[in-house]
């Protein structure tokens, strides 16, 4: 009998089904908002929805009322009023719910990751030549390119990590490495000093950073920045981890 | 072949699909990102970022400014407001824990009507139509309050048609009104000038624990009495009995209970022969020679002549009195007495001011008698108990219970307690971090209080205030006409003020700089004061407790419960007493001798029996108590306050009789008990494991003489060469900061603020008594007691030990997953996700401050919204410990950076350092020279270098905190530990 044979292999189907689901699906949101209309059509910067970037360790998901001071409320029509994903804003807002998205960055809640602190990064911070030599036709996504767009500033820093939005309808995470903390070392060891500074963290650090290392020293490897301030250490575990 | 599935099959597939379900049980769900509906516009907000909102603590009477941060809007961290006068940024240990005030599980959450859940509208019906019927026979029972509540409560009652207020307090000062009455016409509690003073003499006063203002006592006493320049300002401990405050004393003169005035009569007949003043005083002092007292007192004719010269020779003098220990039958007259030594010694004006302003009025116990006899006889129908708890601060031998259920009860409440729990109807208030207030608590001093969050969202809770008002308009049309809320009430009072003062500015703007101040702070106005001729009628005798059958009864005042208030809150139960360390419990302080004499045991359980009642408690041998007396802490033995309350301990008052002072206050000192073996051993957790050093100097002492003499000087200790090479300070490791702490142990007195800081810093979870029976509490911080000496001639040391960030650390090198390892910036990191729990680092530190996850500890709705947002709670199976607080230096730091500038001096506070009152702890940059915390630590001048100490230094783990010795006026000879 097949019966046998057929219920095992139901079994597997649906085991592969919901291990997919799981995985490589694209979030379901509640609403279809597109980012690529937002960002590249329209011209909406980032951070004008995501306004606490700079500011906070959160970036920010922008409240009901900010969709609607563009879509407004059905008697002052103002944006697309006969869109269906629109007319779901309105729903939300009438009923005075929040809208549930769902969240597709998200890293461990034992990284503490402060938005503000790389959105206001001084770019010369990183060595001289990171970023050089990328291939955005190529491999956009290659450390290279990562570094050059963070350097770039502006919203194409915001890519750097969340990969091009612009293009994006549907939100999705581009790196697989995304929040995993090889991926975030690729660019925190490509920091002036880090390196050193790292060396100086091990036992050894008395002979390699010795009373010797004065200020000029320390400019060279890039503790001391141009204002004359300490870099923050990008690489200890106390950066992200308390 | 059987067909369709065989059970063995059955399984299989089962199985396969069980373990399907597991992997997609592992696999992460998605969360949810929930924005605002609208954000909010009328004030700054930002994730994550902390807001600071002035307002007042109302755990006790002193009024202390606080600055409350409050993250997402809910409030998190409860610390003084800097601008404050009173408080100075600094707050006590039942400040710190005000958050579980706010957040406390036992709250009530709805009207409550003989206990049954009713609405609000039911319950304001109720209100108000009793408000009608017993119009005329109204009784309001409340807290008192110096701002304009008082006014509120005159007009309110006026407008439901009369009645008859009281504002009580268990820990009152009504006898010292009474005695300043006397001595100098009027009815104030004067201003203690420690600044001012040579020496200090203090009377049986818990200065530093409870009684009056301990925030600014312990400010302004440790400014004065710390160790400086040489010279070290003493502070005499005159009592039967010692405290805290008499822990912190340089000399304790021990004397019978209840002979305080005597005592300070003869001093002030030496003082005023000597000094040949105040001729009107001559032949009544006479009588008072320290001849005539010492045997009353039990302190020798000698010691009082020696204590009276001291006094010529350093003054000028301060000499307090107050608290419970001379609640005697003569309180009044002690009180006098002292004031009369004040006067003699020169100490009126200089060292004892007195405020032009008089203090909130309180009802005294002779007040309540009647109030109860009204109520026994019918007269008074509706009794209004608001935000106060009599049921439990009454003795039962007053039985206000009994009289209580005579009338109709509503009482206004936001914790549970038993006054709640006898009341007919029970109106769920808000807390005083969720409401509008002010206080005016001395002259000069005018702080709001402001509510820093909107109301905890699980308690259906109205402001006290705006209940009332609500109730008596529904009842009198004409009641507070024009006005819904108190805040319009109290607008129109400050509109006043804003008037009185000639501020030019219009009244929106003088109401937000208030707002952004905490208050109103002008310079206070001092009256002078002369002693009036009067007091030669007030006669001092000898009381006799200690002559009498039985051990006299001393109910002395908690550092952490207050009136009862503070039982309910879980920090304040975990957190040890800092004297007897003992947690979760009450205890008897026995003095050894007497106890060993009666066959009692350290840890035993005893029966106390007096003429009203006896309780059971367990013994604690304490040196510092007079041989015929016994002491019991207030503020335990609840029975209906909440779980955190209920059950613990036992409540002092249940021993007392009803009698009164002339001042018609309970006296408290003069009742004898008797002791009955019940149980060799108790139940009771302490954390200390030995009261005694043995050797390891962890609290390290020094005398004046010895600093003086250079003895102390000592070159920074050689330390063996090291596998490792240098990390030390200037090594080059540590870029750009180096952190690290000191602690002044002259300046620390103990009094566990900073312990209770941390806890609500750093969500440390509380474990409760049987966890801490097995040594499992979580305080990162915590206050080590040790005993030095023997007998009567002993002395107590506090240490704060936390981990010590060690440059050479035992943890670090035995963990095997690197989870805690040596920063650049000198902390001992301590990294949650890679601990996998070995406890191999805290099997390793000498110190023993790491701490141990060994379940997910529970924080008991809405417990949970009060934790920090800006650290990680742990979870099971992680070690844990003192981080010097690395949220605030990495935020600042973040701050910094966006400035484009390295952190400054002070710009990092730790949660322990910002709370304590005197200063003991510094933290900064060990890297920059110029830092207070390098100059107290590294510096190798006469002035630091000498009291500098690192503690077990033998073991060379190169602790970042420097501890600087206690400095004594003498040597204590330690029989028990050998010399150090």
């Amino acid at each position: 009998m097949y019966l046998r044979q057929l219920t095992l292999l139901s079994f597997i189907v649906s085991t592969f089904l919901i291990i997919i689901s799981f995985t490589d699906a694209l979030a379901e949101q509640p609403i279809a908002f597109s980012h690529k209309l937002h960002t590249v059509q329209n011209g909406v910067p980032c951070q004008y929805c995501h306004l606490y970037a700079r500011r906070s360790f959160s970036s920010g998901v922008p409240p009901v009322s900010t969709c609607i001071g563009c879509h407004g409320p059905n008697e002052r029509k103002l944006v697309k009023p006969d869109s269906l994903e629109v007319k779901k804003i309105r729903d939300f807002w009438a009923k005075g719910e929040p809208i549930p998205w769902v969240k597709v960055h998200d890293i461990p809640d034992f990284v503490r990751f402060p938005h503000k602190i790389h959105i206001n990064a001084d770019s010369n911070r990183f060595l001289d030549d990171a970023g050089g030599g990328c291939d955005m036709e190529n491999a956009p996504r290659s450390l290279e390119c990562k570094l050059a767009l963070f350097r770039t500033g502006g919203d194409e820093r915001c890519t750097s990590c969340h990969g091009d939005v612009r293009k994006m309808e549907g939100m999705y995470v581009v790196d697989k490495n995304f929040g995993k903390m090889g991926w975030c070392m690729e660019c925190h060891l490509q920091v002036k000093g880090a390196k050193e500074r790292k060396r100086t963290g091990s036992a050894l650090a008395g002979w390699f950073n010795a009373k010797e290392n004065d200020i000029k020293r320390e400019a060279a490897i890039g503790l001391v920045n141009a204002k004359g301030y300490h870099n923050r250490n990008t690489l200890d575990c106390y950066a992200c981890h308390y | 072949m059987k067909k369709g599935l065989s059970r063995r099959d059955l399984f299989k597939y089962t199985g396969a699909g069980g373990a399907t379900a597991v992997i997609a049980g592992c696999e992460k769900k998605p969360e949810k990102l929930i924005p605002m509906l609208v954000p909010p516009t009328n004030f700054e907000y930002t994730p994550h970022n902390a807001y600071n909102y002035m307002t007042t603590c109302r755990e006790c009477d002193s009024a202390c400014g606080m600055m409350i941060t409050t993250r997402e809007h809910r409030a998190q961290k409860a610390e003084g407001n800097p601008k404050h006068p009173i408080s100075r940024g600094a707050l006590c240990a039942r400040g710190q824990a005000s958050m579980q005030t706010l957040y406390n599980p036992s709250r009530i959450a709805h009207p409550l009507a003989d206990g049954e859940q009713i609405s609000w509208e039911e319950a304001m019906k109720q209100f108000s139509a009793l408000l009608k019927v017993s119009s005329g026979a109204i009784a309001y029972f409340g807290k008192p309050s110096s701002g304009s509540e008082g006014e509120f409560i005159d007009e309110w009652l006026n407008s439901a048609g009369g009645g008859k207020r009281y504002r009580f307090s268990l820990l009152t000062q009504n006898s010292q009104r009474e005695a300043n009455s006397v001595s100098f016409g009027r009815p104030v509690i004067p201003d203690y000038a420690f600044e001012n003073a040579g020496i200090m003499l203090n009377f049986s006063t818990e200065f530093l624990e409870g009684w009056g203002s301990s925030v600014e006592n312990a400010r302004r006493f440790t400014e004065a009495h710390a160790y400086r320049n040489g010279n070290k300002k003493r502070l005499i401990h005159i009592s039967p009995h010692v405290s805290l405050t008499g822990a912190k004393s340089d000399r304790w003169i021990q004397i019978k209970p209840g002979t305080e005035g005597l005592i300070a009569l003869s001093i002030a007949s030496v003082i005023r022969e000597e000094k040949n003043n105040y001729e009107f005083l001559k032949t009544y002092l006479e009588s008072y020679k320290p001849e005539n007292v010492a045997k009353a007192s039990g302190v020798s004719a000698k010691k009082i002549r020696e204590l009276a010269k001291d006094v010529l020779d350093n003054g000028p003098l301060m000499a307090l009195a107050g608290g419970n220990l001379i609640a005697t039958d003569q309180c009044v007259e002690t009180l006098t007495a002292v004031n009369i030594l004040n006067a003699v010694a020169g100490a009126l004006g200089k060292t004892i001011r007195f405020y032009d302003q008089d203090p909130a009025e309180v009802t005294s116990h002779k007040e309540v008698s009647k109030l109860i006899s009204d109520l026994n006889s019918g007269q008074i129908k509706l009794l209004i108990i608001d935000d106060s708890n009599p049921v439990y601060a009454l003795p039962p031998s007053m039985e206000f219970i009994k009289a209580m259920k005579k009338a109709f009860v509503v009482s206004i409440a936001s914790q549970r307690s038993e006054t709640t729990h006898a009341a007919n109807l029970v109106m769920p208030a808000l807390t005083a971090y969720e409401s509008w207030g002010d206080a005016y608590p001395r002259s000069g001093v005018r702080s709001i209080q402001q509510p820093v969050m909107s109301p905890v969202n699980v308690f259906d809770a109205k402001a006290r205030e705006d209940i009332m008002i609500n109730a008596v308009q529904s009842a009198n049309q004409n009641a507070f006409s024009g006005m819904g809320t108190y805040l319009e009430f109290l607008q129109i009072k400050w509109r006043k003020i804003h008037s009185e003062i000639g501020n030019s500015d219009n009244f929106e703007n003088f109401w937000i700089s208030v707002l952004e101040n905490g208050g109103l702070f002008q310079k206070p106005v001092f009256s002078s004061v002369k002693l009036s001729r009067n007091v030669i009628s007030v006669k001092v005798n000898d009381p006799g407790m200690a002559e009498k059958d039985g051990l006299t009864l001393l109910p002395t005042s908690s550092i952490f419960h207050g009136d009862g208030s503070g039982a309910n809150k879980p920090w304040l139960q975990e957190v040890p007493n800092p004297m007897s360390q003992i947690v979760w419990d009450s205890w008897v302080e026995i003095n050894p001798d007497t106890a060993q004499k009666m066959g009692i045991n350290d840890r035993a359980i005893i029966e106390i029996m007096t003429a009203n009642g006896s309780v059971q408690a367990t013994v604690y041998y304490h040196f510092g108590i007079h041989r015929e007396a016994i002491a019991i802490p207030m503020g335990q033995g609840h029975k209906h306050s909440g779980d955190v309350a209920d059950g613990f301990g036992i409540n002092v008052m249940e021993l007392l009789p009803n009698k009164l002072d002339n001042a018609g206050n309970l006296i408290l000192v003069g009742t004898q008990a008797e002791l009955k073996m019940v149980n060799e051993k108790s139940y009771t957790v302490n954390t200390d494991g030995n009261a005694r050093q043995l050797g390891r100097n962890i609290a390290a002492a020094t005398t004046v003489e010895k600093l003086a003499k250079g003895e102390e000087h000592h070159s920074k200790h050689s330390r063996p060469s090291e596998f490792y090479p240098d990390r030390s300070e200037t090594a080059g490791y540590y870029k750009p900061y180096r952190w690290g702490m000191t602690i002044d142990l002259d300046r620390c007195n103990g009094c566990s603020a900073c312990v209770v800081a941390c806890y609500s810093e750093n969500n440390i979870p509380v474990v409760g008594k049987m966890r801490t029976a097995i040594g499992r509490e979580m305080s990162w911080l915590r206050m080590e007691r040790y005993i030095e000496g023997k007998g009567d001639e002993y002395e107590t040391r506090f240490t704060p030990m936390l981990c010590q960030q060690c440059g050479n650390a035992g943890c670090e090198t035995v963990c095997p997953v690197y989870a805690t390892y040596h920063n650049p910036e000198g902390l001992n990191a301590m990294v949650y996700n890679r601990c996998v729990g070995t406890r191999y680092c805290s099997n390793n530190c000498a110190y023993k401050v790491r701490r141990f996850n060994w379940f997910d500890y529970e924080f008991p709705s809405p417990l949970d919204q009060q934790l920090n947002s800006t650290i990680t709670t742990r979870e099971v199976g992680v070690m844990e410990k003192c981080t010097f607080c690395v949220q605030r230096i990495t935020n600042a730091k973040h701050d910094a950076n966006n400035l484009g500038r390295d952190l400054e001096d002070g710009e990092v506070m730790t949660a322990c350092q910002q709370t304590c009152a005197t200063k003991a702890i510094t933290f900064g940059n060990l890297m920059d020279p110029e830092s207070q915390v390098s100059k107290n630590a590294l510096r190798n001048d006469q002035e630091n270098r000498d009291r500098q100490y690192e503690v077990l230094a033998e073991l060379n783990y190169k602790p970042a905190i420097t501890y600087l010795k206690k400095v004594n006026i003498r040597e204590i000879d330690d029989h028990d530990s050998g010399h150090h």
